[in-house]
This record gives C-alpha cells, sequence and structure tokens, in this order.
C-alpha cells in the first residue's frame, strides 16, 4: 500500500457507510506493518473525536453544529489538531455572517439555559 | 483563536477546566481508560468519570439546544441515567482504547430510545385528542397497565433465569441495550445474545406472574 499515509489522513473524514471496509483494509496491512501502528492508533482516536463532534462537519452548518462549535469552545485546553481548522473555518463564518451569529446566538441562550437546569454533577454516580 | 459568540456554561466549563485535555481529545480519554486498566489509580478513574460526565452532559445539552425537551427533567434524568448505565458497564469494554466510541454509541441510543418513546407517548396523546377520549377509554391496555408494577414483576422473574440469561436481559429490557451493546458487555457475539434474549423472552412471555399483564 504506498498511499498509506493519505489514506490514514483520510480515515477519520471517511462517511460512515465508508469507514468500516476501510478500517478493516488499514487494521489488515497495519497487522503486518508494525511500523504503521501507531500511526493507525492516531487515526483511529482522530476519528473518534470526529465522529464526538460530528454535528460540526455538517454543511450547511445547523443547530446542531452550531451548538457543538459552542461547546468545543468550553475550557482552557485547545481543541485536537483535527477540529481545529474546521473550528477556524467556522470562527470566519461568524465573524463574517450576522444572519450565522443571530442563530448561534438563540443556540447559546438555550444552552446557558439547560446548562442552569441540570444538576451539578458533585462526583461519583448519583 | 476568537470567536464572536461564547457561551457561559458554568458547569461544562467548570468540569472541562478541571481536565488536563480539551473535552473533543479522544486520544487522551483512550489512553487514560487502557492506563487504567493496567494500573488502577484513583486520579485516573476521577478524570474518565469527569470526561464521561461532561461528554454526557454536552451531548445532551446540544440536542436539546435544538429540539428542547418537554418536559424539561427528561434532560435531567436522561443525563443522569446514561451516566449511571456507563458506570455500571464501563468494566464490560472490550476495546478499552475506543471508550469515546463506545461512551459516545451509548448517549447517541440513548437519545434514539427517548425520541422513540416520546413519538409513542405523542401518538397516544394525539388519538386522544382526536377523538376526545380519556385516557381510560383510548387506550384501555397499555396506557392503564400499571407500569410500576410491571417493572416489578419483570425483575422479579428475571431474577430467577439462569445467570447467563438474567444480565443480558435486564440489559435488554431493563436499560433499553441494543444488541451490540449487549454483545460488547457480556463479552459474547451478537448472535448468541439475540439466542439469549430471544429464550429469556420465551421464559417471561409464558410466566405464570406476567400473564396478567397481558390480554
Amino acid at each position: 500500500m504506498d498511499d498509506i499515509a493519505a489514506r490514514l489522513e483520510a480515515y477519520p473524514f471517511l462517511p460512515p457507510d465508508a469507514a468500516p471496509a476501510e478500517h478493516d483494509t488499514l487494521a489488515a496491512w497495519v497487522a503486518t506493518h508494525p511500523a504503521w501502528a501507531s500511526a493507525w492508533q492516531q487515526a483511529q482516536a482522530a476519528r473518534d473525536t470526529v465522529e464526538m463532534a460530528a454535528p460540526l462537519f455538517r454543511e450547511p452548518i445547523d443547530d446542531e453544529g452550531l451548538a457543538t462549535y459552542l461547546t468545543a469552545r468550553i475550557g482552557p485546553h485547545a481543541p485536537p489538531p483535527v477540529l481545529r481548522p474546521r473550528l477556524e473555518i467556522l470562527d470566519a463564518r461568524l465573524q463574517a455572517d450576522a444572519a450565522l451569529r443571530r442563530r448561534a446566538d438563540v443556540i447559546r441562550g438555550r444552552l446557558e439555559a439547560a446548562d442552569r437546569q441540570v444538576r451539578p454533577w458533585k462526583g461519583g454516580v448519583r | 483563536m476568537s470567536t464572536s459568540v461564547q457561551a457561559d456554561l458554568c458547569t461544562l466549563d467548570r468540569l472541562a477546566t478541571s481536565l488536563p485535555f480539551h473535552l473533543d481529545d479522544a486520544a487522551q480519554v483512550n489512553a487514560l481508560f487502557v492506563s487504567e486498566a493496567t494500573s488502577p489509580d484513583p486520579h485516573t478513574r476521577y478524570l474518565i468519570e469527569v470526561w464521561t460526565y461532561l461528554h454526557v452532559r454536552r451531548y445532551f445539552l446540544v440536542k436539546h439546544a435544538c429540539e428542547p425537551f418537554r418536559p424539561v427533567s427528561d434532560l435531567d434524568a436522561l443525563v443522569a441515567g446514561v451516566f449511571q448505565r456507563i458506570d455500571r458497564h464501563h468494566a464490560g469494554v472490550r476495546q478499552r482504547d475506543r471508550y469515546t466510541h463506545w461512551v459516545n454509541k451509548v448517549c447517541k441510543n440513548a437519545y434514539l430510545s427517548y425520541v422513540r418513546r416520546r413519538r409513542d407517548v405523542r401518538s397516544v396523546e394525539e388519538m386522544q385528542a382526536q377523538y376526545g377520549f380519556e385516557q381510560s377509554e383510548a387506550v384501555p391496555y397499555a396506557a392503564q397497565a400499571d407500569g410500576a408494577s410491571l417493572r416489578a414483576a419483570v425483575q422479579r422473574v428475571i431474577r430467577t433465569l439462569p445467570p447467563f440469561l438474567r444480565t443480558p436481559i435486564r440489559l435488554y429490557l431493563m436499560d433499553e441495550y441494543t444488541y451490540a451493546e449487549i454483545a460488547e458487555a457480556i463479552g459474547k457475539g451478537t448472535p448468541t445474545v439475540r439466542v439469549y434474549i430471544s429464550r429469556a423472552l420465551k421464559v417471561l412471555r409464558g410466566h405464570p406472574d406476567l400473564l396478567c399483564f397481558t390480554d
């Protein structure tokens, strides 16, 4: 497989119907080429990240995408590299598009209200 | 990176601040979950719990922001219920390096299951409204059956089943797990789980303590 690096890079963004077959192909190849095991693990973790933040990648961006964007911005830590380009695209769009910004403001209000409505977690299982 | 719209999400933010990585950093979370198996450590467990709760809470807040849960107390119940479910079953996760994937799947299944339940309730409510029936007239059996008694009776019967059937059917009926999730939780294949569920349901359907709940 001479295009392994490109395939590993593309793997996180494959649509759900194409991912399982590619997963099996790559996993089988990596099993016989252990030098690529770490890169394969990173590609899978990147896919898991993309999966958790899947609404971010929808086009056109919808309410769920905006809510995911707003919640991805919380906390002091930089987002994982696989999300950064997409977040930067959305930053720029929000700066430039007043209508999208208004939509995001509505979503922000709902998120904040909901965050107040759910009981805070005090650690452990309630 | 600056952003023009920023949400003030106190609880989420506090939890995200207590983690040493970004909440979407699957590689870090999975690495913690793997390391916990080889060298258990209270701080690692704590970080995994914080991340898990944060992810579950965020997942349902995002859903709620798009289509609000009615009543809003459902949101609170879903967050608590799904977190508890994950806490009960995380030890059975076979692919420890895909913990985030498993947690996300549990959230997704719980949400789909909730939406399906809501749809069923709504269709009953719409039917009642359409025909002007009181609940007791419109749904003499389904809605009037004492849900709590039925649940208690089912649980009692489940306890009498052999252990290899008990866990799968409890996960299936009480926790609304999918076959795939049960397979993952008990470490068996999905076809085996189907057989177990089928056998357990056969016992439940014919059990004298449950016959009073059927026509």
